[in-house]
């Protein structure tokens, strides 16, 4: 047996790869594991700070490739907001570094720990998606390290393909150095937050539609454990920038952590429904005004430290579909099989997606987009089935499931989902015909 | 690559024409396998099952096997992962043979230990090393009870199994501690073409029985699977027996 391999996994714990592990920073670094590769090998993935949920930043038995950040953030034009940040910068330094400035990041995930590789790669998205798009639209130019050893600027005039190609490409097309990124100029530090509850699910797609044109961000999280009438109610947060500055810190270190001990898990059904029964209680029934703190408004378990944790060694994972609008009507029914059955859905957010973006493989278009967190049960074919179910309903609704989340959609599927896959295949074979960048998410959809 | 959900992509099915193999095949198809490598003999005699897979979605490839050609291994398991990784293989070959005409006629005993015996673990270790490269996968061996302590009825049989059986035990050590599963399935009696002729043994069980096992089993990443389970501690106890008493059970129980 090889000695030096180690266990990777995503964020969700669950598949599990043993690769090798190699950590690498300068582009001499980087350049020189590509090389090392020989004819044969398994390939070689990029990983950032490993938050995709499944199998997207892991190679069993070839090579995980982490990034770790080369270098500072940088101005290229300071007045316009375009900044030079290295991939291996987080979300959440990025953040620092453009606050000094009176800027803000474009689009921002649920936590502030994924690196800006990981989000160009994944093509992520935040609560603006309606207003301002997906992290890709806000993507000027990148330098991509390519199989062959070769560093090209890409930008839509010098190789629309390869930029759409690498823009949500899961990082098959290479490994993104850096990457020049427009900035939102904002005035403050702190957000004008509107919070209520609504009673069903009706209620919460309401207040979203209508928050769509008065509020940057705009989310709700939703009940899908108590069964009935409780489905669907949930707790809306819109934002919008403020110029009310805070003098204290922009963002703060993780105060809680947890230990990583559980080996059963603290997710079940019991502890599912009183931790969403006491979630909608704490909200305010009526409409609430508050200003909350960047940390707050976007990152609220950043808190707590690997907070996936608490779902065991089986892990968890992270089913999120969009289903176009012109589909909605299937929503209630998506949403109640998602529910049904012996694992619960611990925690589950619905969002409107404005227009689908250019990138291949990219994940938002025009809909309802809903991430639900579900542990994995020690025989997991029930959840399988049922998910089978609603990935059959999405094809058909000209839906999808995201890529950055997933770790279990069949192949099958994956080009009725992706109708740009073609364009995609293209590029990797102009740019990879040796299919060099390997990840095990690639692997098992036959990407 | 097997999901987060444990459903394998891709299976080779080494022995089309094995019932327990055919059964687990379809059962990974209703589990949303989509890609399938089936093993025969000869051509064309696997066609209902590759057809019926085919027909629900599956994309099935059938690949020319002959346990008793060492020649015909090699080319056969590099082609099941031509494609991609196979995330499980069954090595579902086997020959029953009858004790009595084997020992009128000992040559036959050379079928018998090939199959079961010499091809099946030179597959075992073709599909090992790929495992081993691709750092993730299952390998399911079907072993018997025959295996566990000589019988009169079938010792032939009996000593071909127990060579796989301890194979296996070496491969689990090989791969201990990694992501790379091997499972031995060790029935008792099955109801099944290859036990036509043979009189039921107590605890005889169907092929979907032991197609139910061996899924549960998998599941719960287990190395060795008796089927029915109370055989297990039946054997443990049979294990313990000095061997006058364990061949008066067997002369009684002719």
């Amino acid at each position: 047996m090889t000695k030096d391999l180690e266990y990777v996994s995503g964020w969700g714990g669950n598949p599990k790869a043993r690769t090798r592990l190699v950590i690498g920073s300068t582009v001499a670094d980087l350049r020189q594991v590509l090389l090392a590769e020989h004819e044969g090998s398994r390939g070689v993935i990029a990983r950032g700070l490993g938050r995709s949920y499944g199998d997207a930043a892991q190679r069993s038995g070839g090579t995980t490739l982490e990034i770790v950040r080369s270098g500072e953030p940088e101005w290229v034009d300071r007045s316009a907001g375009v900044v030079r940040s290295p991939a291996g910068v987080s979300i959440g330094e990025l953040i620092r570094f453009a606050d000094a400035e009176g800027f803000f990041v474009p689009v921002t995930p649920g936590t502030r720990y994924v690196t800006i590789g990981g989000a160009i790669a994944a093509d992520i998205h935040g609560k603006d998606h309606h207003s301002v798009g997906s992290f890709g639209k806000h993507v000027v130019s990148f330098r991509l390290l390519m199989a062959n050893g070769d560093i090209v600027d890409v930008d839509p005039t010098s190789d629309l393909e390869l930029f759409n190609a690498t823009i949500g490409g899961m990082g098959l097309t290479g490994i993104i150095l850096d990457a020049d990124l427009r900035l939102s100029p904002v005035s403050g530090n702190r957000l004008d937050v509107d919070l209520f509850r609504t009673n069903d699910l009706q209620a919460t797609m309401d207040a979203l539609t209508g928050a769509e044109t008065s509020h940057r961000y705009s989310v709700a999280w939703v009940d899908m454990a108590g069964g009935g009438s409780a489905m669907g109610r949930g707790v809306v947060t819109n934002g919008n920038h403020t110029d009310v500055r805070d003098s204290g810190q922009t963002l703060r270190e993780p105060i809680l952590g947890v230990p990583p001990i559980w080996r059963i898990g603290l997710v079940n059904k019991l502890t599912v429904m009183a931790f969403n029964e006491v979630w909608f209680r704490k909200a305010p029934a009526r409409p609430k005004q508050v200003a909350q703190s960047y940390d707050s408004f976007f990152y609220p378990l950043d808190v707590v430290r690997d907070w996936n944790r608490v779902y065991g060694r089986g892990g968890f994972l992270q089913y999120q579909f969009v289903l176009p609008f012109q589909s909605e009507t299937l929503l209630p029914r998506l949403m109640e099989s998602l529910a049904t059955g012996p694992s619960p859905v611990a925690l589950a957010v619905l969002k409107r997606f404005g227009p689908e973006s250019d990138g291949y493989l990219s994940f938002p278009l025009a809909g309802w987009t809903l991430a639900a967190d579900i542990p994995i049960p020690r025989a997991p074919s029930h959840l399988e089935a049922r998910l089978r179910s609603i990935d059959e309903i999405l094809v058909s609704a000209g839906g999808r499931v995201y890529l950055a989340k997933d770790s279990r959609l069949g192949a099958d599927l994956l080009p009725e989902m992706y109708p740009k896959l073609i364009h995609f295949t293209e590029v990797r074979d102009r740019v990879d015909p040796g299919r060099l960048f390997q990840s095990d998410l690639a692997a098992r959809l036959r990407l | 690559m097997r999901n987060a959900t444990g459903v394998p992509q891709r299976v080779l099915i080494v022995g089309g024409n094995s019932e327990i193999g055919a059964s687990l095949a379809r059962a990974w198809l209703r589990k949303g396998t989509r890609e399938f490598v089936i093993t025969e003999r000869v051509a064309g005699r696997s066609a209902d099952l590759v057809r019926e897979l085919d027909r629900e979605g599956a994309e099935t490839t059938m690949v020319l096997l002959d346990a008793t050609d060492p020649a015909s291994i090699e080319p056969a398991i590099e082609e099941a992962w031509s494609e991609a990784d196979v995330d499980v293989t069954v090595v579902a070959i086997g020959l029953l043979g009858s004790q009595r005409d084997i020992e009128a006629e000992p040559s036959q005993a050379w079928d018998v230990l090939t199959v079961n015996a010499t091809a099946s673990i030179q597959i075992g270790l073709e599909v090992a090393n790929r495992l081993e490269r691709q750092q993730h996968g299952t390998l399911v061996l079907l072993s018997s009870v025959a295996g566990q302590r000589g019988r009169r009825d079938n010792y032939v049989y009996g000593a071909s199994k127990a060579a796989l059986d301890t194979f296996a035990e070496g491969l689990q050590q090989r791969f201990a501690g990694s992501e790379i599963g091997v499972l031995v399935v060790r029935p008792g009696y099955v109801h099944s073409k290859m036990s036509a002729g043979v009189d039921p043994a107590p605890l005889a069980v169907t092929v979907e029985q032991s197609r139910d096992q061996i899924l549960r089993a998998l599941e719960h990443n287990r190395e060795v699977v008796w089927v029915p389970s109370v055989l297990g501690t039946i054997f443990y106890l049979f294990k313990l027996l000095p061997r006058r008493v364990w061949a008066t059970i067997v002369a009684k129980t002719r």
